[in-house]
């Protein structure tokens, strides 16, 4: 656990060990997300992060399959409600 | 002259337009391509719109064709419409996703009914037992 202080203009300085922690550089943006009682800090990603990440997957995704999802949701709960 | 492929086309209308809306495919595939149709649209386009239909189809197909965890899924859409020009009914889609990201029971539409119900001040009726137990908690 980490702590900063507040300022009059409603800022903080990021604690070394979470800038580290995060690898934070200047102009990094954050994002503060809910989490129970308590508010999560992360380094918000850019969709450059997420280029590729399931390029080894072997499925061909396809208009059937979108669908399916819904369907197959549908069909689950309609088991376990029986 | 050279004829313009169907995609080209498209290219062009999303250069003359203001506006576009994002299909669940184009989510998808960002995932996979290494040049992503998704970057060049939220990067030349001044509006896009997602609807939320679009990202819970998005996240049922993540979840159960591509198997990823709630917590990538949730990281991802975050980014997305982290981007000012990325335009969706972002207050309900957080609370969504924090409930999404708290409770492993409940489906994402679970959790978007629920949501419903509390900014509307709603009685939810179900037939779900989890959703009813998670009701009554």
């Amino acid at each position: 656990m980490e702590y900063a202080t507040l300022t009059k203009q409603n800022q903080i300085t990021v604690p070394i060990k979470v800038r580290d922690k995060l690898k934070l550089k200047p102009s990094d943006r954050l994002v503060f997300y809910e989490s129970g009682e308590t508010i999560k800090v992360s380094k918000l990603k850019s969709l450059d992060d997420f280029k590729g990440l399931l390029k080894d997957s072997k499925i061909k995704l396809n208009k059937q399959m979108i669908e399916s999802a819904w369907t197959e949701r549908h069909i689950i709960n309609e088991k376990k409600n029986n | 002259m050279k004829r313009k492929t169907i995609n080209e086309k498209l290219d062009d209308k999303v250069r003359l337009s203001k506006g576009v809306v994002i299909d669940t495919n184009i989510l998808i595939r960002a995932l996979i391509d290494e040049n992503p149709e998704l970057t060049k649209i939220i990067s030349n386009t001044d509006e896009v719109h997602i609807p939320l239909p679009i990202f819970f189809e998005t996240i049922f197909v993540l979840e159960k064709f591509y198997k990823q965890s709630r917590k990538m899924i949730i990281d991802y859409i975050f980014t997305i419409i982290s981007y000012d020009n990325v335009l969706t009914d972002k207050s309900s889609l957080k609370e969504i996703l924090y409930m999404y990201e708290r409770k492993p029971k409940l489906s994402v539409a679970d959790c978007f009914l629920i949501t419903y119900a509390k900014i509307n001040n709603l009685k939810i009726k179900t037939l779900d037992k989890a959703l009813k137990k998670d009701l009554i908690a």
